[in-house]
């Protein structure tokens, strides 16, 4: 009885919660660190959420075709770019690595060796050939990935992205025709090559490249990417002077860059974000943003077309499905390619979107870009095949 | 399966691509829902559907009619056919589906017409008077399995399979966990359901040799196969996934292929104002089967709006053409080039 009496009288005299200044102080902060977990979790789950929805589980491929496609023999290790050359010889790079950039690659394409292939679009029937680099080049040491030419009548300059063993690096190249041979001239490194995608030439001796990320170590690539941390770039090279400098200070991953006919504009693809941004090329070699062209699918390469202007884009159309491919390269990846009509010659542009080319895998697995010429389609992918398709209608 | 339905489409994006040049055929401008074509190259074109009581209120201005489109002709663009028949009750006519019956002896063309008429639904059998472009009425079949009918095939000069899309008719229905589609078979006397358990049931054909049915569910997303009994009973081998919402199903008779006119991003119908300029993406996509009834599938055309203002409806072929209706819209002619 005394001890029930006792323990009420305590009850009593106890002030109720959070009335007590130091009570108080506490429930806000309690409060207050609830609802700081709760927009944490809410801002996660939004992240991860639209990682998931880049992966385009919700994508479906189908397939159609401009007109005739075939699959050019010879290529079995990937045609990741393309460059066409003005009389209609195209140079494909072949045997990338994709472990820099921060995918699991399938083992077989671990031993992979560099080439760069030739593609003649006045025979579309023929197959490729390999271009053999003369000179004192270290075969042992080639992971080509982006490619770029300068054509002028005394030499034709090569520009190829090498993923090194130890290093990025770009390989300047000159292309003899005549023996159909590429003769290597010197290597060119820089500390701003931190993880080179694309090159485009705009000189004899300058370029502009993609750094598609900071990082070039498998794992920390991939959280790199996991985590959207916008550390990419686009350099501007000057030969002359021997050093880079920034030109587009950040960037999430981008990817294919390349110019106007007129070299007034720089294009460059961002897949993760979707888009094609276009820049402005000032005197002093800078880029000033002018144009972001929204395209609700991963772009890759930009190819553009000398004649008239317009961009061609080799997409990854589901994204979730080129991870698996370049993983298990029997799996099947959609190919997409995009054609983007310049309805204005200045920059804002009007412009038309059209479909060319959709595959589900099966013909060409992982589209990565779509070279044009005289109404026909070279399509390459990051570690497929090549294909060659008659463009009739799309 | 019921949380894509829900989805109309939202989740579908799309770049347009044509097959060849294409052009909006003129005279037609509230409809082409349902097309269908002789072995000769005479296309039907069923037009002025109503389907909402809305549809109803501007009957005067939804006239329903049926036109013809000569494939050999196509600069000529459409004639309308004048319907006779003291046995035709012409009262609130609305034309939904079409098949055709070409008797291989006589060369006469059936025309079998679903008419969801004001107070009842039927479906009418016309002969085709091809000099005077005239439709001949002959016979109107209504039955109590016939209750909500959306597409029909001939196949014979009197019997047919209909679809019936819903029970209520009312678009609540799509929602509804138990599908309410029905599929009825009509031998020339009477009417009764051998297929059940579709969204909507809508497209329906036949394949060349008569032996398989194709039926449409739109918001099944599927097309089931069926294997035609002698009785007329229809047994299941077969559904495929199609990934869109598909709506009519065209038979090409040399070849055997599917041809679907689909609605990408059907809530852009529903939900869209009647003005705005773009009320639904338009695809046409082209099925081909082995002999396994394994299917290759290719998209032939994609139109975000720049042609057609609402999305596609049917697709059909003859030779290298084609015509792409829609359910209350315009008709699209097009040569089919590549894709």
């Amino acid at each position: 009885m005394a001890v029930v009496r006792g323990m009420t009288r305590v009850r009593s005299q106890s002030p109720p919660h959070c009335l007590s200044l130091n009570s108080q102080q506490k429930c806000f902060f309690t409060m207050f660190r609830n609802i700081l977990i709760g927009i944490s979790a809410a801002l996660i789950l939004q992240h991860i959420l639209s990682v998931i929805y880049s992966l385009g589980f919700h994508k479906r491929a189908y397939n159609h075709r401009p007109g005739s496609c075939r699959v050019v023999t010879g290529i079995d290790s990937g045609s990741e770019d393309i460059h066409v050359l003005r009389n209609g010889l195209a140079l494909i790079t072949s045997g990338i690595d994709l472990t820099p950039l921060g995918h699991l690659m399938d083992p077989s394409g671990l031993t992979w060796k560099g080439r760069i292939y030739l593609f003649d679009f006045k025979q579309p029937n023929a197959n490729v050939t390999e271009l053999p680099i003369l000179g004192s080049f270290d075969h042992s040491d080639f992971r080509p990935h982006g490619i770029s030419v300068w054509e002028e009548e005394t030499q034709t300059t090569v520009f190829v992205v090498n993923h090194k063993q130890h290093r990025e690096a770009i390989e300047v190249l000159s292309l003899n025709q005549d023996n159909k041979s590429l003769q290597y001239l010197y290597s060119i490194t820089d500390p701003l090559m931190r993880s080179v995608n694309d090159v485009v030439a705009v000189g004899s001796n300058s370029f502009y490249f993609t750094n598609d990320g900071y990082n070039n170590q498998l794992f920390k690539r991939f959280l790199e990417r996991f985590l959207k941390f916008p550390w990419g770039n686009v350099i501007y090279y000057d030969g002359d002077a021997g050093r880079g400098q920034v030109v587009v200070s950040r960037g999430l991953e981008p990817n294919g860059i390349n110019r106007s006919p007129d070299g007034r504009y720089i294009y460059v693809s961002s897949p993760i974000v979707g888009t094609v941004t276009v820049y402005e090329q000032q005197a002093d070699h800078a880029l000033q943003p002018i144009q972001v062209i929204d395209l609700s699918t991963s772009p890759d390469n930009i190819y553009v077309d000398s004649t008239s202007g317009d961009l061609w884009l080799g997409c990854h159309m589901i994204g979730y499905q080129s991870m698996l491919h370049f993983q298990n390269f029997t799996q099947p990846a959609a190919s997409q390619v995009l054609h983007i009509q310049l309805n204005s010659k200045v920059a804002p542009y009007t412009y038309d979107i059209r479909e060319a080319y959709v595959d589900d895998g099966r013909q060409v697995s992982g589209s990565s870009v779509a070279a044009y010429y005289n109404k026909q389609l070279l399509i390459g992918s990051v570690a497929h095949k090549l294909a060659h398709c008659q463009v009739v209608a799309f | 399966m019921f949380l894509r339905r829900l989805m109309l489409g939202v989740h579908r994006h799309s770049f347009n691509h044509t097959p060849g040049p294409c052009r909006v055929v003129p005279g037609i401008d509230i409809g082409s829902e349902d097309i269908t074509v002789t072995s000769s190259g005479l296309a039907f074109i069923s037009s002025g559907l109503k389907y909402s009581p809305a549809d109803w209120e501007t009957e005067s201005e939804r006239q329903s009619r049926i036109f013809t489109f000569d494939f050999n002709h196509p600069e000529r663009n459409v004639s309308e056919v004048s319907i006779k028949g003291e046995s035709f009750d012409k009262e609130g006519v609305n034309y939904f589906g079409l098949s055709i019956w070409e008797d291989e002896n006589t060369g006469k063309v059936t025309l079998f017409v679903v008419n969801r008429a004001k107070t009842k639904s039927s479906v009418e059998l016309f002969d085709y008077g091809q000099e005077t472009n005239t439709l001949v009425h002959k016979e109107t079949v209504t039955s109590e399995n016939i209750y909500s009918p959306n597409n029909v095939v001939a196949v014979s000069t009197r019997s047919f399979y209909v679809t019936n899309d819903s029970k209520y008719r009312s678009i609540l229905e799509i929602f509804s966990p138990i599908p309410t589609g029905t599929v009825a078979y009509y031998d020339g006397k009477k009417a009764r359901i051998v297929a059940t358990g579709f969204t909507m049931a809508n497209g329906i054909n036949q394949s060349p040799d008569g032996k398989y049915v194709y039926v449409v569910g739109v918001f099944d997303g599927e097309i089931s196969i069926f294997e035609r009994n002698k009785d007329g009973s229809l047994r299941l081998l077969k559904k495929m996934d199609m990934h869109t919402t598909a709506d009519n199903i065209d038979v090409d008779r040399a070849t055997g292929d599917l041809w679907l006119g689909c609605h990408l991003q059907p809530y852009k119908a529903i939900f869209g104002g009647e003005h705005s300029h773009n009320r639904g993406t338009s695809q046409v996509l082209k099925v081909t089967f082995d002999k396994d009834l394994n299917a290759d599938v290719r998209e032939v055309l994609i139109d975000d709006g720049q042609l057609l203002a609402s999305g596609s409806s049917v697709a059909c072929t003859y030779g290298q053409q084609m015509l792409v209706g829609t359910v209350r819209e315009k008709m699209l002619y097009c040569q089919l080039l590549a894709y």
